[in-house]
């Protein structure tokens, strides 16, 4: 295991990216989104993705020079074309075009087509609630993994919602998670140390519950959160995130991207925006003052486990197990980047 | 969809429940447009196999009326609006008045600018969430409702008091040739009352639905009635989802919060509409959509289930089955419906 501090972690990616012939400023763009998802605990989204984004790079996959074009809107709605650039500056450019609208008439809508892996969600809610406002976000995913209710084939993905609001003097409500019971990641994370996952995760091949992550590789289904009821928020996604967008949908045969939809609001447009940030913090601080149950140290709103994991990370450093930094190294390599201690 | 078989069961065609139910809130003083809309929203309810939400919640309403918290011949009014938003002060109205009049805004604001927010307080419990997406799905936009509800009992992930409702989250979209897609859950665990019709027939309930008391897991659903709680659907997930309900219904319209206070009236409204036109050529969003339910029905079923439905699906069956042979009423419930009927001189008889 290595722990490496967030600004070198942030300053060898942009080098390596760099390296690999990307805009410094895009290529920096990339690595707050991947840094952040590193420090908030989320694994799964962080630099474990950088080589993979190199080589989406060298592929052509990723177009590094392009920036996302608006293909229509009006004054609380717009689509944007990404050009098939990082996900992150398409997932950023849309949040800051609702962002503005927003605030100018209260709401905004903005979806975002041809992009590539946004990361992380939360990232862009919450730069809504860093400029005092409501965002929410549903993006749709590329890999088909999650079986309908009742169904016995893969036909959506982890399709994630995410939702912030601010806090005065505190750190934004964050919520971000996949509609699915659990992420992908943690599958794998569960095979590679051989361990059994709970029942009601995922299903193998034939239908039948499992308890073995291996199941779910060799054809198995993972399953929605709240058997029917996160069936109906994936789906929700892939119409907001996917369809609407017109980015498509995978088991349509036709999104080899994130499609976006993010929602912006202006809290000042419904009632006196102090007399809502003060129900905000009562209702934080009312629910973080909760009894907390057997097993649990205290009640925790959404955005509390992020903040404690970036504090740990900020002071110890940012845990990258060998495989993982083995591969940034080499990715390095690739391009002439060494990392500097 | 399991039907409960504990009670003798009676049919009764819509047309005649849709006059009774009527005929109810005309007798408890709404005026006749007031009297035929709630009440066929709640025969609507019972013809989509929502129970829950059905006619038998006329004698809540009735209670409500008596003792002034709802006022049958109110009507909302704008509060403050711009061109995308709205707040709607439901004057005590009816919730299903106040909730259809912010649907409508919402609608008529996303045509034109291609999204609106509708919020509304001073409203009253406004029955099947689903209804109101639906409406907006109806006039071919993209409708999202979030309602919280003021009945504390449902605890925080990892919490041992009881602070939110069971927040539920609804939506709709069109789809061509076919009833819209209709997503309608209560973010809890479970309902309710789903529980306590578990508990009267002494069945047992999965692990994760409920505490006890002491905050233990258990599956006797009696648990929950003896001082216990009702556990958030996927833990932190849907702990998530109830907090998002009660900031932007109960926060951002005003209503106010159980977390926070008891003597909020009533339901907090939150409602989306999307125009879809105003993203992409909307033909080719139908069609898209059309696909995707296609695609969606045709995935192959696990062993014990006939046909893997899309949300809306069992409402559809349901409303199909009890359109031809009357909706179904079990003896007790349907006593109690005759019972609150003749408390304001209304009987089902038609003379």
């Amino acid at each position: 295991m290595q722990y490496i501090s967030p600004e070198r972690l942030h300053d060898f990616g942009t080098r390596i990216f760099v390296g690999a012939g990307v805009p410094r400023a895009v290529a920096q763009r990339v690595m707050q989104n991947l840094v952040r998802a590193n420090l908030y605990g989320i694994q799964s989204h962080g630099v474990v993705r950088l080589a993979d984004y190199v080589h989406a790079v060298q592929n052509g996959r990723v177009h590094a020079d392009a920036q996302p074009t608006i293909l229509n809107e009006s004054a609380v709605t717009a689509l944007l074309d990404g050009n098939w650039c990082f996900g992150q500056v398409v997932a950023e450019r849309a949040m800051q075009i609702a962002i503005a609208k927003a605030k100018a008439n209260g709401v905004a809508i903005v979806c975002a087509r041809n992009s590539n892996h946004v990361g992380a969600i939360g990232e862009y809610t919450e730069m809504a609630a860093n400029d005092g406002l409501i965002g929410l976000a549903f993006v749709n995913g590329v890999g088909l993994l999650v079986a309908p209710h009742g169904g016995k084939a893969r036909r959506l993905s982890t399709n994630p919602i995410a939702f912030s609001v601010p806090v005065p003097g505190g750190r934004p409500i964050l919520m971000d998670f996949a509609t699915s019971i659990v992420a992908e990641g943690k599958l794998k994370v569960a095979r590679n140390k051989d361990a059994k996952v709970p029942h009601g995760w995922i299903l193998n091949q034939q239908g039948e519950p499992s308890d073995d992550p291996n199941d779910f590789y060799a054809g198995g289904f993972l399953l929605p959160v709240g058997e029917h009821k996160g069936y109906g928020l994936s789906i929700m996604v892939e119409i907001l995130g996917g369809l609407l967008s017109g980015a498509g949908a995978a088991m349509l045969g036709s999104a080899p991207s994130n499609g976006c939809c993010f929602v912006v609001i202006a809290p000042e447009f419904f009632r006196p925006s102090e007399e809502f940030f003060e129900d905000v913090c009562r209702l934080a601080d009312t629910l973080r003052a909760t009894p907390p149950r057997d097993g649990f140290e205290s009640v925790l709103m959404p955005g509390d486990p992020e903040a404690r994991a970036q504090a740990e990370h900020m002071t110890h450093g940012i845990p990258l197990d060998d495989v993982t930094w083995q591969t940034i190294i080499d990715a390095g390599r690739r391009v002439g980047v060494e990392y500097e201690e | 969809m399991s039907h409960e078989r504990d009670h003798p069961l009676l049919r009764v065609p819509i047309e005649k429940l849709n006059d009774f139910a009527t005929r109810i809130f005309l007798g408890a003083g709404a005026p006749a447009d007031t009297a035929r809309f709630v009440g066929e929203s709640l025969v609507k309810s019972d013809l989509y196999g929502v129970r829950s939400h059905g006619l038998q919640l006329c004698i809540a309403y009735l209670a409500r009326i008596q003792s002034g918290l709802i006022q049958p011949s109110a009507q909302p009014t704008i509060a403050h609006e711009s061109a995308a938003t709205a707040r709607v002060n439901g004057q005590r109205a009816f919730g299903q008045i106040v909730a259809e009049r912010a649907a409508l805004i919402a609608i008529e604001k996303a045509r034109q600018h291609g999204v609106a927010i509708v919020c509304a307080d001073n409203c009253n419990h406004v029955g099947r969430i689903g209804a109101y997406p639906e409406l907006i799905a109806d006039a071919g936009l993209i409708g999202f409702a979030l309602v919280n509800a003021t009945t504390a009992i449902v605890a925080p992930h990892g919490g041992l008091r009881n602070y939110f409702g069971t927040n539920p989250l609804a939506f709709a979209v069109p789809v061509p040739n076919d009833h819209p897609i209709l997503i309608d859950f209560a973010t809890s665990s479970v309902a309710a009352n789903k529980l306590r019709v578990l508990s009267n027939k002494g069945a047992k309930i999965p692990l994760g639905w409920i505490l006890d008391k002491d905050g233990m897991p258990s599956d006797n659903p009696n648990d929950f009635f003896d001082g216990g709680y009702l556990l958030p659907m996927g833990m932190h997930k849907g702990y998530g989802l109830l907090i998002m309900v009660e900031v932007l219904a109960g926060l951002l319209s005003g209503t106010g919060s159980s977390v926070l206070a008891k003597s909020a009236l009533g339901n907090g409204v939150f409602l989306i509409a999307i125009a879809p036109e105003f993203f992409r050529v909307s033909s080719e969003f139908y069609d898209d959509m059309r696909r995707l339910v296609a695609a969606l029905r045709a995935t192959p079923p696990l062993e014990h289930v006939d046909a893997v439905l899309v949300p809306g699906d069992p409402e559809a069956h349901a409303a199909a089955d009890q359109l031809r042979d009357g909706i179904e009423y079990d003896d007790v419930t349907w006593q109690k419906i005759l019972q609150a009927a003749q408390s304001v001189g209304v009987a089902f008889a038609v003379a």
